[in-house]
């Protein structure tokens, strides 16, 4: 007979404790949703700019990048198959903020946006007046759908706010912002080729290019972190230490949607991080894919490791700002969000994202949910989607769920665990928005399988199916065995893209 | 020292400006066009239209910043070094610096470092392209050509203006209201 003594007990209760504690954790996420305590939550979204959740020890990566989302996680729900439903900001972001699938909302290109019809159909209009409704897309691509929504923002901070050098001109047209933005920043002025104004342009490229230069590096290697396509250079320290003050002295309730653009490209550690991971691990070597860029797997891994620095770079501030949410109380009446609009790819001889590939790292993203008060941690396997966000962040407020969205209430806060639906994300910024979709690449996500679609690069279309429970490396394409599962999911697939194509079919 | 008098009159100014607003609202024509394609995928025609009107409206106040440069010359220096001969001056000057102007722009690229080299040249171009035009002025055929030609833009003059005030009531309006 085992040994048992008083350390066996202890062990005994703590395996048990889960099991005692988890209908009262049920109890206290049902107390919360029917807003028991009757005072409306805030709810914080934070949401990081191409942000793997296959690069986050969170899900499992072998290094540490990601140990104070951990912590953080530890009194919040962990959804382990959340999905981005575009491979880049425009798609990812606009179907966040409505609900809807990028096919629905048509913002499917580079600079796009979402439908004119739809501009009214987004998260801070669903919340309504009663909240006050803040947004800090520093992402500027974010800026296109944001800045849409304008009239349904109350306070929309520029996005060189806590930035060191500021030459955004879309600020200086309040009233008209997404047309400044699209007209001016994003092409007169726009930093990545000859500019479009032949004397402003080249003058404030120079003066930009210059002051960038001069700005102080200390503390990150290769540079401070800035976006490469416009003029914003910031210190990730100076970015969280503006939102630390911001958030304790916001006015309550509010919804808060703050895009940060880290960690996207150039990826530019901190020192206490940059090369911490020349660590001779290697992840497994997968084929070229036919639609990559074809870069080689030295570069790809080189690549990551930096990526992997900056993400390790961002968490390291993290870890100082959810502790001052915590001192400042912000979690015990806050809603507070931890997602991506996107991911990042290194394999396949694809670097980063917005290609014509959508396997999991690029679309595989982390969503970390904290409700008020919450001391334990949740998990949650079955599928989700970033549409889903809006009707679970309404039914928490209280709100009605709009009648447009195509998200279902998250498990775990106001929905349930469902492996029989399927969820999408779509590439498709060769096509018109204002088109069928004739060349694309669509993701259905099931149960345990994902199914894409790749439809008008080559003469045939053609399909992948991966079983991501026996095969998450998704190594073994499926397809050609023709499992009893693909019928049901192609067939979806395809209905699915007929009807987006039907109101644009002439 | 009566400074008003060494001022151009508009029919000196026309010709300089023609050649001014040919280079500019080109060179962002040009661009305009080759970004039309991807706009086309995601704008409606109003906000390309739209568009157009904030790029033309940028335009008319680089056209007239550049104008600037000759009529501030005109009325600095002697006459006879530059009021007596401002159109054939005024035209060489604006077409050399903006062929400098777009030279440098057409060396800028995310990919590649800031030219800044180009830029540090620029007060010597500038020294080099002040020299060029007092000496191209002294080729009597070259000044011909150059009035002949900056005369035959003035034409341009007929489609920029009015599209630049209607631009630039557009960017007014839709910032005012």
């Amino acid at each position: 007979m085992p040994d048992f003594n008083r350390r066996s007990f202890l062990k005994l209760l703590g395996a048990a404790a889960p099991a005692i504690l988890l209908p009262r954790v049920a109890s206290w996420t049902d107390k919360n949703l029917a807003q028991g305590d009757g005072e409306k939550p805030n709810v914080i979204i934070l949401l990081f700019d191409a942000m793997s959740a296959r690069n986050l020890s969170l899900y499992g990566y072998p290094r540490p990048t990601s140990p104070n989302i951990e912590r953080f996680a530890e009194h919040a729900t962990v959804y382990h198959s959340h999905y981005s439903s575009g491979n880049y900001t425009i798609p990812g972001v606009a179907s966040l903020l409505t609900g809807t699938y990028p096919w629905t909302n048509r913002a499917i290109n580079h600079s796009g946006v979402v439908k004119r019809s739809m501009v009214e159909e987004n998260i801070f209009a669903a919340f309504g007046s009663d909240y006050h409704r803040f947004a800090f897309p520093q992402s500027v691509w974010s800026n296109f759908i944001v800045s849409q929504f304008e009239k349904d923002v109350d306070t929309l901070m520029a996005s060189d706010t806590y930035g060191k050098v500021n030459y955004l001109l879309n600020e200086y047209f309040p009233n008209d912002r997404n047309a400044a933005l699209r007209s001016l920043d994003d092409f007169a002025f726009k930093m990545e080729r000859e500019p479009a104004s032949l004397l402003f342009g080249t003058l404030q490229s120079a003066f930009y290019f210059r002051e960038s230069s001069l700005l102080p590096s200390d503390g990150y290697p290769r540079g401070i972190p800035h976006n490469a396509n416009y003029p914003l250079y910031f210190r990730l320290e100076d970015v969280f230490d503006g939102l630390s003050t911001l958030f304790p002295e916001m006015k309550s309730p509010h919804l808060s949607y703050v895009h940060l653009f880290p960690p996207h490209a150039p990826y530019r550690a901190s020192n206490r991080f940059d090369s911490k991971f020349i660590d001779g691990w290697w992840p497994n070597v997968k084929p070229i894919h036919r639609f990559s860029e074809g870069a080689s797997n030295a570069k790809l891994t080189s690549a990551r490791r930096s990526y992997d620095e900056y993400i390790a770079s961002i968490d390291w501030e993290l870890g100082n700002f959810f502790d001052i949410l915590e001192k400042e109380g912000v979690f015990e009446n806050s809603y507070v969000i931890i997602t991506a609009d996107h991911g990042e790819m290194f394999e396949r001889g694809e670097k980063a994202h917005s290609t014509p590939l959508l396997y999991d790292p690029v679309i595989h993203i982390p969503l970390v949910i904290s409700a008020p008060g919450q001391k334990t941690r949740q998990d949650i396997y079955a599928p989700t989607n970033a549409v889903d966000l809006l009707p679970t962040l309404t039914g928490l407020a209280g709100k009605p769920t709009p009648s447009w969205v195509e998200g279902k209430p998250l498990p775990g806060l106001g929905g349930v665990e469902d492996y029989e639906r399927g969820t999408f994300t779509i590439e498709a910024k060769m096509n018109s928005s204002f088109a069928p979709l004739t060349r694309a690449t669509v993701a259905l996500r099931k149960g345990n399988h994902k199914l894409i679609y790749y439809t008008g690069y080559e003469a045939q279309d053609t399909f992948e199916l991966f079983d991501l429970e026996s095969d998450i490396e998704e190594l073994t394409d499926l397809y050609p065995a023709q499992p009893a599962v693909l019928k049901l999911m192609k067939q979806e697939l395809l209905d699915s893209l007929s009807d987006a194509n039907k109101p644009y079919l002439k | 020292m009566n400074f008003t008098k060494r001022i151009p009159s508009l029919g000196q100014l026309a010709p300089v400006y023609s050649i001014i607003v040919v280079v500019i609202y080109a060179w962002s024509i040009l661009r305009f066009f080759w970004r039309l394609p991807s706009l086309l995928y995601s704008s409606t025609a109003g906000e390309i239209a739209i568009t157009y009107a904030y790029l033309t409206t940028v335009n008319f106040f680089e056209s007239i910043t550049i104008l600037l440069i000759p009529i501030f010359l005109s009325i600095i220096l002697p006459g006879r070094w530059f009021f007596d001969r401002f159109v054939t001056k005024g035209s060489l000057l604006v077409s050399l610096g903006l062929w400098y102007l777009a030279y440098i722009a057409s060396h800028i690229s995310a990919e590649a470092p800031f030219p800044y080299d180009l830029i540090r040249w620029s007060p010597a171009v500038a020294v080099l392209i002040l020299v060029l035009v007092f000496l191209l002025d002294q080729i009597s055929f070259l000044r011909k050509i150059v009035t002949e030609l900056a005369d035959r833009l003035t034409v341009f003059l007929f489609i920029s203006i009015p599209i630049s005030a209607v631009s630039l009531l557009v960017v007014l309006i839709r910032n005012i209201f």
